[in-house]
């Protein structure tokens, strides 16, 4: 079911409808917050935030459309907030943890054949041209779409067409074990 | 596989949205998707459990920092051989660009499109009929339209079937424009041909209209598009004194029955095509040449014309359903009333228009899903859901919905109008131009394309090329007043009054009351966007006078003028005046613009907060929550009132929240220009000249509404950069502020202010 379908249900009345709805925001919630808010326990607080309004909120109106639409802008609105006192979502990709100990665990273990493949197409495709790199670089110093765009001379599509190719090329290179 | 535009649309998002590539409005696009999609969600999940593994990989990061030194030291001694300055900055970069690349590769064989434009230009052909316009031999001029009548009533009757999906007139007429052959009536069979290959139909119905002595006989062939067989022909006659409804009605059942493979049609009812419009041919003439004047935006040449059909026939119900959209909340009831001799698809119309004018657009929206389901090429019904769910805030919804309508037909122009905007909104101006081209490609000699073309470059700053093109929208309809009014607003932003005035006094001519109201309301910008308050407060004053000695009816655009009085009275420091304006206009509101129910409250609060009236304040704002919470709509006043509160207050921080938030769900100027103002406040000076730098681009409407605050933009931006050190752009904007005030009252607003730092900045350079 949808967050609709099951905001309708759980307002009939139906308690498992409203905690299968809850469940269904926080997951969304801490997927979005991760993307945008850097620190883990940042992301938490926000999401947790919205989810008391959303509670609150929830007993006192009666959505009648989009209750979906309304509680993302509960959420986004947090998001908003907190982004404008801590910095841009830029300052996500400057804070960037330059030090091994700030990383977090990982989830999951790559496989290292994968990773030695990688590496060398990517020597390759870098080779081949160098604006798959500088899109990639400008985007990691903060820079956004509009102003690599501006940087590099190319339309938004054209930016996304060049990102396109040098995937492209990379799943050639992995399948073929070369660019050409 | 794409199963629908959503699929292409979530393909090309979702890596960009996992590498931080999009803009707010893609990101919130994107997470909306998510949000009642689970679909989506669950594959956006595996593809984060992929990109957590990249970034947090000890083992892969190591890899990554050892193959960046190697890349730095090429790098450099590429730099020391003269490489580019931008080259130098890669190496240390490296890292992150590769992680990067390598997400990209665990996230490939996806499609990155950008845009998600229809791909295709035809939908399936299944079952597609076009009635080509009946060529009337016996008159060729068709002076009285029957020829025309007969193809629109073939076109709603054989439409009646649920196994038929036919070629709308509408789409017909469009198409033969293309064709260039715009108001040609005889169809020969190559134009014929090219029309139902362009409308994608697997058959076609060629007609004309004959006269055997005093009797009227229609001949009919069907034809197969592909092959240019012809599978059948009919012949009718009518009897003496047999209606036109009735001659449609014999016609109808002899098509049905001659198109081949669909033996259910044969035996599904056949309702009388009178008893679905109505019993009068001039009734019906006026209703087609309404709807027609209707989707060229021409309302006021569409309301005399459905006004005329209702003189024939007073219960038409598609008629009062055109004039309740186009006039007044009467003709609803009227549809309602008379909707039994709708047909079964219009009936959907009437009922969801209903439903909305009664302030539920959700039900409205439930009425054409359903009818969307029933009649799945009913691209109007599509068109109509767009708007629906536009009012309701939800753009990707509404987007969907207008793509859907162009689906069914790629020539339908209304959708591409709207699609324009919303790409606008998007900050995609790439897709908005090709939007509103298209727009003017399919309607070339209409004046709303160029209309909303002229919109959209001011929209985005372009003053003088939005100003040629209101001028061609002119050039093709000289009574376009929509046009005519933003013409004369952009004449005003580029201080040409004299042509702003000319412009406006047009419509102080025009029979339409409303019209000459909103003539008299542009007129008091040009004193007022020039600083002469005094004879902007006199040139209202005396519009008053003039209006109640002549016994000028009251219209709504008075509560417009009444706020827009209370602005000047603020700018002049007369506060208790410009919160006794702004009640009056409220007041006017109430009664005469019943559904704009937060219309300026929120700027009555801004002013009580002046004058010290916290609890009045506090109690409207309270009052709007409330209904915010039976409507989105009403979510920016309340947000924009909470942030009044807390500014009035001196908490900026938390105003900026609250603006931020009405920004979100409105983009209204005042929003802008509080949010812009709090951010100064809080010495935020990268967002106050963003927002302020936002604001003084976009040459809009609703800006020269507020236009003193428009001023004050030019004077605080002025000052952002001055205290960020950008001398040359600070003395630029005080410069504009004093050229633009150069005839102003003394020593209002900021011009005192201005002239000192821009004299201070002078001497320093």
């Amino acid at each position: 079911m949808t967050i609709d379908e099951l905001y309708t249900e759980a307002k009939k009345g139906d308690l498992k409808a409203r905690d299968e709805l809850f469940k269904a925001l926080l997951a969304r919630f801490r997927y979005f917050a991760h993307q945008k808010i850097w620190d883990p326990d940042d992301a938490e607080d926000v999401v947790q935030d919205a989810l008391i309004v959303i509670n609150r909120e929830y007993d006192r109106i009666d959505i009648k459309v989009s209750f979906h639409l309304w509680a993302y802008k509960v959420f986004d609105m947090r998001v908003l907030g907190y982004v404008q006192k801590k910095g841009t979502s830029r300052a996500r990709y400057l804070r960037y943890p330059e030090n091994e100990s700030d990383f977090q665990e990982p989830l999951v273990k790559i496989q290292p054949e994968i990773k030695v493949k990688l590496l060398d197409c990517l020597n390759r495709i870098l080779k081949a041209n160098s604006r798959y790199a500088r899109i990639l670089n400008f985007q990691y110093q903060g820079f956004s779409t509009e102003e690599i765009c501006e940087k590099l001379k190319v339309t938004r599509n054209n930016c996304y067409s060049i990102l396109s190719r040098a995937r492209s090329l990379l799943a050639l290179c992995l399948k073929k074990g070369d660019i050409k | 596989m794409m199963n629908r535009p959503e699929d292409a649309r979530f393909e090309h998002l979702l890596h960009a949205y996992e590498l931080g590539l999009l803009s707010d409005e893609e990101r919130q696009e994107f997470e909306l998707l998510l949000m009642n999609s689970e679909d989506y969600f669950q594959e956006a999940l595996e593809s984060e459990k992929t990109s957590q593994l990249i970034k947090y990989d000890p083992e892969i990061r190591s890899l990554i920092r050892h193959r960046a030194e190697e890349m730095e030291k090429t790098e450099a001694a590429r730099t020391a051989a003269g490489g580019s300055l931008l080259k130098k900055r890669w190496p240390a970069l490296v890292p992150v660009s590769i992680a990067a690349i390598i997400i990209f590769f665990l996230l490939i064989f996806k499609d990155w499109r950008v845009d998600f434009r229809p791909q295709d230009e035809v939908m399936a052909t299944e079952n597609l009929l076009a009635v080509m316009y009946f060529d009337n031999l016996s008159d060729p001029e068709d002076t009285d339209r029957t020829g025309e009548i007969i193809t629109n009533l073939l076109i709603t009757d054989l439409s009646e079937s649920q196994y038929l999906q036919v070629v709308s007139s509408q789409r017909l007429y469009d198409i033969l424009k293309q064709l260039g052959r715009e108001g040609s009536r005889k169809i020969t069979p190559d134009i014929a041909g090219q029309v139902a290959e362009k409308a994608s139909a697997k058959w076609m119905v060629l007609g004309s209209i004959i006269k055997e002595g005093r009797q009227q006989v229609i001949v009919s062939q069907l034809i197969d598009t592909r092959s240019g067989n012809t599978i059948a022909s009919e012949k009718i006659t009518a009897a003496e004194t047999e209606s036109i409804f009735s001659l449609v009605d014999r016609l109808t059942k002899a098509i049905k029955e001659d198109i081949p493979l669909l033996v259910n049609i044969k035996g599904e009812a056949d309702p009388q095509v009178a008893d679905v419009t109505t019993q009068s041919p001039e009734a019906y003439r006026y209703y087609i040449e309404g709807t027609d004047l209707y989707n060229k935006f021409y309302t006021r040449e569409a309301l005399l014309s459905f006004e005329k059909a209702l003189t024939y026939d007073s219960t038409f119900a598609m008629v009062h359903y055109y004039l309740a959209k186009l006039k007044d909340r009467f003709h609803i009831r009227k549809a309602l009333q008379y909707s039994h001799k709708a047909s079964d698809r219009e009936k959907y119309y009437i009922n969801a228009l209903a439903a909305s004018s009664e302030d539920s657009v959700p039900k409205a929206i439930h009425i054409l899903q359903e009818l969307t389901r029933k009649y799945p090429y009913e691209k109007e019904a599509f068109y109509n859901l767009g708007n629906y769910f536009r009012y309701e805030g939800d753009t990707r919804q509404a987007l969907d919905c207008y793509f859907q309508s162009i689906k069914i037909d790629p020539l339908y122009k209304l959708s591409y109008n709207i699609v324009a905007y919303i790409y606008n909104s998007l900050g995609n101006f790439d897709s908005t131009l090709w939007a509103i081209n298209k727009y003017i490609e399919i309607a070339p000699d209409e004046a709303n394309p160029y209309d909303s073309r002229a919109e959209i470059y001011a929209l985005n700053g372009r003053l003088d090329e939005a100003i040629q093109s209101y001028k061609k929208a002119l050039e093709i309809k000289p009574d376009f007043y929509t046009s005519l009014s933003y013409l004369g607003i952009m004449y005003v932003y580029n201080q040409e009054y004299e042509k702003a005035d000319s412009c406006f006094r047009i419509l102080l001519e025009v029979e339409n009351t409303s019209i000459r109201a909103a003539g008299k309301h542009y007129l008091v910008y040009i004193p007022t966007y020039q600083g002469r308050f005094i004879t902007a407060l006199k040139q209202i004053d005396s519009t008053f006078k003039a209006d109640s000695l002549q016994q000028v009816k009251e219209s709504g655009t008075y509560c417009y003028i009444h706020a827009f009085k209370g602005l000047i009275y603020d700018a002049i420091g007369k506060t208790s005046e410009a919160v006794e304006a702004l009640k009056k206009a409220l007041e006017i509101r109430e009664r005469l613009l019943p559904r704009d129910k937060t219309l300026f409250s929120d700027i009555y609060v801004q002013m009580l907060l002046k004058i010290g009236e916290f609890q009045k304040a506090r109690e409207i704002t309270d009052e709007l929550h409330k209904r915010w919470e039976d409507s989105l709509a009403a979510a920016d006043a309340y947000w924009y009132s909470e942030a009044m509160i807390e500014y009035s207050r001196g908490n900026y921080d938390r105003a900026i929240d609250y603006l931020e938030k009405a920004r979100q769900v409105s983009n209204s100027f005042p929003a802008g220009y509080m949010l812009a103002r709090a951010y100064l406040e809080e010495n935020d000076l990268e967002k106050a000249v963003d927002n302020f730098e936002n604001l003084v681009k976009k040459y809009t409407s609703p800006r020269m509404g507020y236009c003193i605050w428009s001023l004050e933009c030019h004077y605080y931006l002025g000052l952002a950069y001055e205290r960020s050190n950008w001398y040359e752009k600070a003395a630029e904007q005080y410069e504009k502020y004093l050229s633009i005030l150069n005839l102003a009252d003394e020593n209002i607003l900021h011009i005192p202010e201005a002239r000192e730092r821009l004299k201070r900045l002078r001497n320093k350079s």
